[in-house]
């Protein structure tokens, strides 16, 4: 016998089921292709030096970490759906393996014949994924580069770690895929390899307990999603209503669609009528086999949607948060009430470098953490972690100061003050706090919180408070205490060359340093560069991610189409004895088709808008979420994916057809 | 008068290159009477199917014309061809074709849903022609839950509940036990007593010796027919066979 028979065998059931075998290979290649990028990108070099530490711009260390973790989840992403892609295919090669038994083949043949599908699969997987890794390499750092706003380096790069990950990975996944159909065939008896796919079908049971209960389970997820104050609240509700929401749509994908049609089945006029008849029951069966199959399509398309949506609108409102962070070139933090050193050793080193400051802003103001309570604030920090709503972002500042700031002439009494809250905070007339009752006698201006970089951002809810005297400051704000602390801020745009202001700038940050303790001074464009490198760096992942999901329901929904292709021709052949005209046919087929695959991306654009304000909450934990470009980006990413969908709907259906009319 | 009339029909396939013609059907010449029992009976690769295709208005003929019921099948249009076989032709054929998705009632039921019959319509047809089949408590039951003969029984339900001109079965009893077969072609008889006209496609002899009239088909051309007039299922069923062996001695010889 052919020593190689096996292989040669092997080629020739992937050359002649291309049908099975192109779209499995694909997804092979694709994961492998976009795995090569991320790793090689990440273990760049040039991007980031990890023996040396040099970053080509700042905030590169961060970004090859985002790569890094963005690296793994592809390769998570990818055993899942090559998992699921090989059953399709291990289906198919029972039957065909069963008949190779009826033959005489032993089980270990059999064995060795799926090692060397496998080995094709993942040899031809392997070369072309890297091959067009390495071709896309370049490309996609540009792309990478230009999110990012950095000039890409020149030259070609090949990463010798990327291809010893990208190894790695295809070798697993296939070891892992070998002993899963190797169990499955072992463990399968001769008769079931050989009717592996005509078991007889059960009408499916009406489960309405069921489906009563997914739907209940829906709705706690959204009402959890929907039901939210802040980002606390958030990020505690955003993976429990997640987790439910993913159970309600399985639940509701399985045995709701069953109860659905059930009911629809009873009505007898609605469904003894050529439109319904053969629908409502072609469904019936349909929804019990691939019901899982679209719930899967479902969840990864809300996922996608929203990951493109939240890393489109981080990035198209990068601009903005820069603004919001950074109202001024240069800003200058210092702990303790020393405006007056500060604007010294500023003045030294804007002297020296021969630039000016222009529209230069500075406060001094306490802040440190207080908790609300019925009548007023206390400092106690007993509910830190769970009272968000009670938690206020303090600011104090005394009369003089804020008169300074704004110019005003304002007057207060003892125990009066000036209060400003977010949020309809706090809106009583009085405030008590160490048993003093303070008469708010109006409303303090609330631009101040400008001067004032925030990095909570609008996490907390914000108060000012302005209070008459330095002693009623040193009642709320004590240095000797760490809950609190005075702090000095001056914030001030540059006119000069960019190289003169960098120079400026390395002065100001080493004076600072050795001058005065706990100073942080900060240069927008070094900032803006690592904002760029931070969110360009997750949309980046973003998009990858996104593809690969789109990839994977393409390759589901291709899978769903053929399989069911194959079950549906036989139904058609006999309704066309019985009587049924191409025509009638086509459109019972179209009709069919569109509500089974369309029902999971209309189900997944509702989950992606009933979970817009908790994820809007939950990025607003890092970063300043401006809500009208998230919902443009949100309506444009629904948009585009539905495009693709329908495209690839069209693109596959037409391949439904082809098999169902071969006679 | 004749329902059905098959004038010269010829049928040749050509295979994929085109070089090679099969004609599968040279003349084919013949006629059944409203309210008869034709059986046609052939060897395999006479050309049986291909005329019954040509019957069924599945396939259509190389030359040649069918009439059912006056109506030439060439003159109707693809559109229509569906609406006119549900609507004049009741089908059987020997795996059954049911639809494992329905029921057995729905299977019956579905020739009307697809002409658009109300719904009560479609119950009072279908209670007389279940009952006298006898499936009536199997309606509410799937295919894959009754016996063989319960099935055929009820693809011989699904074929006359649109009271069709002709009857056309395709070894109907292919895939039946002996005892279910005899209780098959007893209810044929007994519907084709009632007027219902039956043509069947069959190897079986025994099947054959049910019909009223037998026509045998050899090399695409009907070669012989018998008559069954006043002779009993058995002298029949003797008639049949010695015709049988003859044309299969008279084969050899032409071979």
């Amino acid at each position: 016998m052919n020593k190689n028979m096996y292989g040669k065998m092997a080629i020739d059931n992937i050359r002649k089921s291309k049908k099975l075998y192109l779209p499995y290979l694909l997804t092979i290649i694709g994961s492998i292709m976009f795995f090569y990028i991320l790793s090689s990108i990440s273990a760049n070099n040039y991007i980031h030096n990890p023996a040396t530490n040099r970053e080509a711009f700042k905030g590169a260390e961060f970004l090859c970490r985002v790569l890094r973790t963005g690296k793994s989840v592809t390769a998570l992403f990818a055993v899942i759906f090559l998992f699921y892609a090989n059953s399709f295919i291990l289906k198919n090669q029972k039957k065909q393996l069963g008949l190779y038994r009826v033959l005489g083949m032993e089980r270990g043949h059999m064995v060795r014949l799926l090692a060397w599908e496998i080995l094709c699969l993942y040899g031809i997987g392997l070369i072309g994924g890297m091959v067009l890794g390495i071709l896309f390499d370049k490309l996609m750092l540009v792309f990478l580069f230009r999110i990012i706003e950095q000039k890409a380096p020149v030259g070609f790069y090949f990463s010798q770690t990327g291809v010893i990950n990208s190894i790695i990975l295809a070798i697993s996944i296939a070891i892992v895929l070998l002993l899963r159909s190797t169990i499955s065939i072992l463990k399968a008896k001769d008769i079931e390899l050989l009717k592996s796919d005509q078991t007889g079908e059960k009408e499916p049971k009406n489960r309405l307990f069921l489906a009563l209960s997914g739907m209940v389970v829906l709705l706690i997820g959204y009402t959890m999603a929907l039901k939210i104050n802040n980002s606390y609240e958030g990020i505690m509700n955003f993976f429990p209503a997640a987790f439910m929401v993913i159970i309600a749509t399985y639940i509701l994908f399985t045995a709701g669609s069953i109860v659905v049609l059930k009911f629809l089945k009873k009505r007898k006029k609605f469904y003894y009528t050529t439109r319904h008849f053969i629908s409502v029951s072609g469904l019936l069966y349909r929804m019990k086999q691939n019901a899982a199959g679209l719930a899967t399509i479902c969840v990864l398309s809300t996922s996608a949607v929203i990951v493109l949506a939240a890393g489109a609108s981080l990035y198209a409102n990068g601009e903005r948060s820069i603004q919001e962070m950074y109202p001024r070139e240069v800003f200058v933090k210092v702990q303790g009430d020393a405006l007056e050193k500060t604007n010294q050793i500023m003045e030294e080193q804007l002297t020296s470098h021969g630039v000016s400051d222009e529209e230069n802003i500075s406060a001094v103001y306490g802040t440190g953490f207080f908790a609300l309570t019925d009548t007023g604030i206390t400092a106690n920090m007993d509910n830190y972690f769970t009272g968000f709503d009670t938690m206020p972002d303090l600011y104090v500042f005394t009369l003089e100061e804020y008169n300074r700031i704004y110019g005003t002439e304002e007057i207060l009494g003892e125990q009066e003050i000036l209060l400003y809250s977010s949020n309809q905070l706090y809106t009583k007339d009085t405030l008590e706090y160490q048993g003093v009752t303070y008469q708010v006698k109006g409303r303090a201006k609330s631009d101040c919180l400008d001067y004032i970089a925030d990095s909570s951002m609008s996490l907390f809810s914000k108060m000012i408070l302005v209070v008459p005297s330095q002693a009623v400051y040193d009642s709320f704000i004590n240095e000797k205490e760490e809950t609190s602390s005075t702090i000095t801020y001056v914030a001030f745009n540059l006119s000069g060359s960019n190289e003169v202001e960098q120079e400026f700038i390395t002065d100001l940050k080493a004076s600072f340093e050795e001058k005065m303790k706990n100073s942080d001074v900060r240069y927008k464009e070094d900032e803006r560069d690592e904002f760029y490198s931070m969110y360009g760096g997750i949309l980046f992942i973003g998009i990858i991610l996104g593809i690969l999901f789109l990839m994977s329901t393409v390759m589901i929904i291709y899978y769903k189409q053929i399989s069911e292709g194959y079950d549906d021709r036989e139904r058609f052949v006999i309704m066309r004895k019985v009587g049924l005209s191409q025509k009638e046919i086509q459109q019972t087929i179209h009709s069919q088709i569109l509500l089974v695959f369309f029902l999971p991306l209309v189900t997944a654009i509702l989950h992606a808008t009933v979970a817009l304000k908790i994820v809007s909450k939950c990025m607003g934990m890092v970063v300043l979420v401006h809500m009208p470009t998230f919902i443009i980006s949100f309506l444009v990413t629904c948009f585009i994916f539905s495009v693709i969908y329908v495209v690839v709907y069209k693109f596959t259906s037409r391949s439904y057809y082809h098999i169902v009319n071969e006679s | 008068m004749s329902i059905l009339q098959a004038v010269n029909i010829k049928k040749i396939y050509k295979s994929r290159m085109g070089s090679n013609q099969i004609e599968a059907l040279s003349s084919i010449n013949f006629s059944v009477e409203s309210g008869e029992f034709v059986a046609i009976m052939g060897e395999s690769g006479s050309g049986k199917s291909t005329m019954l295709n040509i019957l069924a208005a599945l396939d259509a003929p190389t030359s040649g014309e069918v009439f059912l019921d006056g109506i030439n099948f060439s003159n109707i249009k693809e559109k229509e061809r569906a609406a006119f076989r549900r609507n004049n032709l009741g089908f059987v054929f020997q795996d059954f074709n049911l639809l494992d998705t329905f029921t057995l009632e729905d299977n019956i039921l579905l020739p009307l849903v697809l002409s658009q019959t109300g719904y009560d319509e479609m119950q009072t047809r279908l209670q007389p022609i279940a009952k006298s089949l006898g499936i009536l408590e199997f309606l509410k039951k799937y295919p894959y839950e009754v016996s063989g003969g319960q099935k055929q029984r009820a693809a011989v339900a699904r074929a006359l509940i649109t009271n069709p001109k002709l009857l056309l079965a395709d070894e109907p009893t292919g895939a039946l036990d002996s005892k279910a077969s005899v209780k098959l072609l007893d209810k044929f008889e007994e519907i084709n007593q009632s007027g219902q006209t039956i043509l069947m496609v069959t190897h079986s002899v025994k099947a054959a010796s049910h019909a009223s009239r037998v026509l045998f088909i050899k090399d695409g051309l009907v070669y012989h027919q018998i008559y069954k007039g006043d002779s009993t299922k058995e002298e029949m069923y003797k008639k049949i066979n010695d015709a049988l062996t003859s044309m299969l001695s008279g084969g050899e010889d032409c071979e």
